[in-house]
C-alpha cells in the first residue's frame, strides 16, 4: 500500500529531564501505518536535544517563544510553511497552545491544519478553574485557590488542610508544608510562569495518569491509563506502566463525552489508599509519555494527524496492559559547527 | 472459607503476580504459586486440598491454617475476597 506523504510540524523537542512531548510524538508518527511523515521540528532553544536527533526531525527551525509576541511566532510559522508546506501542526507546549488556538483560523486559511481543543474547552480545565470543573462534571478534585499576591496565602492556608502544592499556571508544582514555605514558592513559581499561582491541597496517594484523544464530537478515539513507577525530583514519570483501571477509563470517556473534547489530553489523578480518585490536572495536549500508548498498541499521534487531515480513523478500544516505559539519558556527539550554524541561521537539516 | 481471587490477575510460571488494574506486581513463593493457580481455576478448599494431597504430604489442619494465612496476605491488596 502506498502511504500518503504528510508534512507535520512538531514543537516540544526539549528532550531533557523534564521532557517535552515532541520526540515521543515524532517517534509515534514515524511508526504510522497510514502515512509517511516529513517532520519539521520547531525549536525554541538552540540546544533542545531533539533538534540534534538525526532520525527524528527531517529539518528543524528555530522559532520565537510565544512570550515574545504571538505575531512573531505566527509569522515565523507562516514563513516556514511557505518553504515546507506544513500539512499539520502539533504544538506540544502549554504556553503556545492558547495563542495557537486563537490563531487556528489564520493557520487554517494558510493551509495548516491543527487538531486542538476549543477556547472554551481550554479555559474550562485551567488549573484556576478546576474546582468549577469538578462541580460541573461531578468529579472529585482537590481544593484549589488561585492567588495573585503572596498576602492572600496565609488566609487560603487557614481554610485548607495542609500540606499544599504550589503550582504554576502552565508548569511546575512544589510541595509546601506551611504558609511561609508557600509564600517563598509563590515568588519562585510566579517569576517563571506569571500569575495566578495555584495553591492546591496536597493529596497523598499513587499518581495515575491517562493519555487520551477526543474527536471533538464526544467520542474517545483512544485512552491508555498509566501508573507512575519512578518519579524524578521534578515530579515527572521516568518509568510507568500501562494499567487497565476501569475507573480511569470510565472517567476519561465521561469527560470526553461531556466536554466534546477535541485533541490530545492528559488527565492527572491521585488514587488515595481508600481508593478515591482526585483529578489534579487536565493538560490540553499530548503528554511526554505518549510513546507508552503507542508501544501498547494505540498510536494516538497518528490518529490525531488523521483526524486533522479530515479522515475518519477507527477508535482504539484495546491496548496491551502491563507494557512499561523506562526513560534513559543519552549523550549525543555534535560538531560545534552544527550547533553554531543552527544558532546563527535558525535552521538545521538532517536529510 | 471460600476464597475468590480477582479474575483479571496475571501470574507467570516464575510466580510473578501482576494486577493489571493497579499495576502492582507481587512475587509468590513456589507454594503460593501452586495454590494461587488452583484458586484461579476456581477450586474450593476441599478440592484444592485433595489436589495438593496427590503431590505433597499435607495435614488438613496445616492446610487450613496456611490457606487462611495466604488469604490474609492477598486480601489487603484486593487480590482476593471471601465468597
Amino acid at each position: 500500500m502506498n502511504k500518503s506523504r504528510i508534512t507535520i510540524a512538531v514543537s516540544g523537542l526539549n528532550n531533557t529531564d523534564n521532557p517535552g512531548p515532541g520526540i515521543p510524538v515524532i517517534r509515534s508518527l514515524r511508526e504510522s501505518r497510514t502515512f509517511q511523515p516529513r517532520i519539521i521540528g520547531l525549536s525554541y532553544e538552540n540546544l533542545e536535544p531533539g533538534a540534534y536527533m538525526k532520525e527524528m526531525a527531517d529539518k528543524v527551525y528555530m522559532v520565537p517563544y510565544p512570550s515574545q509576541g504571538m505575531e512573531l511566532l505566527l509569522n515565523r510559522i507562516l514563513e516556514i510553511h511557505a518553504r515546507e508546506k506544513i500539512d499539520v501542526l502539533i504544538p506540544n507546549f502549554d504556553s503556545e497552545l492558547l495563542p495557537l488556538i486563537s490563531s487556528t483560523d489564520r493557520l487554517s486559511l494558510a493551509g495548516i491544519r491543527t487538531f486542538l481543543p476549543t477556547m472554551e474547552q481550554y479555559n474550562e480545565r485551567l488549573k484556576s478553574n478546576l474546582p468549577d470543573f469538578g462541580r460541573k462534571y461531578d468529579i472529585l478534585v482537590p481544593q484549589s485557590v488561585p492567588v495573585t499576591t503572596p498576602a492572600e496565602i496565609p488566609m487560603v492556608c487557614r481554610n485548607m488542610e495542609g500540606p499544599y502544592m504550589v503550582k504554576g499556571k502552565f508548569y511546575d508544582a512544589y510541595l509546601a508544608h506551611g504558609p511561609e514555605e508557600a509564600v517563598g514558592l509563590f515568588y519562585k513559581v510566579s517569576a517563571k510562569w506569571g500569575l495566578p499561582v495555584i495553591i492546591q491541597q496536597y493529596i497523598r496517594g499513587t499518581e495515575v495518569n491517562v493519555v487520551a484523544l477526543g474527536d471533538g464530537k464526544g467520542n474517545t478515539m483512544g485512552a491508555v491509563p498509566m501508573r507512575k513507577q519512578f518519579i524524578t525530583d521534578k515530579g515527572k514519570a521516568w518509568s510507568g506502566i500501562a494499567i487497565s483501571d476501569p475507573f480511569l477509563l470510565g472517567l476519561t470517556r465521561k469527560i470526553i463525552s461531556q466536554t466534546h473534547w477535541r485533541g490530545g489530553m492528559e488527565l492527572e489523578l491521585i488514587k488515595t489508599p481508600d481508593r478515591r480518585y482526585f483529578l489534579v490536572e487536565i493538560n490540553p495536549r499530548i503528554p511526554a509519555w505518549v510513546y507508552l500508548a503507542t508501544g501498547a498498541g494505540q498510536n494516538l499521534p497518528e490518529t490525531l494527524v488523521n483526524l486533522a487531515m479530515g479522515g475518519e480513523p477507527q477508535p482504539y478500544d484495546t491496548f496491551e496492559v502491563g507494557k512499561m516505559f523506562v526513560r534513559y539519558s543519552f549523550d549525543m556527539i555534535v560538531d560545534a559547527e552544527t550547533h553554531q550554524g543552527f544558532a546563527i541561521t535558525g535552521e538545521l537539516e538532517h536529510e | 472459607m471460600d476464597l475468590k481471587v480477582k479474575p483479571v490477575l496475571r501470574v507467570n510460571d516464575q510466580g510473578t503476580l501482576f494486577d493489571p488494574e493497579t499495576g502492582d506486581t507481587f512475587i509468590l513463593n513456589p507454594s503460593g504459586l501452586e495454590i494461587f493457580k488452583r484458586l484461579q481455576l476456581g477450586l474450593e478448599p476441599d478440592a484444592l486440598y485433595q489436589e495438593l494431597l496427590q503431590e505433597y504430604e499435607l495435614e488438613r489442619e496445616n492446610f487450613d491454617r496456611l490457606l487462611i494465612d495466604f488469604a490474609s496476605l492477598l486480601k489487603p491488596f484486593q487480590l482476593a475476597q471471601d465468597e
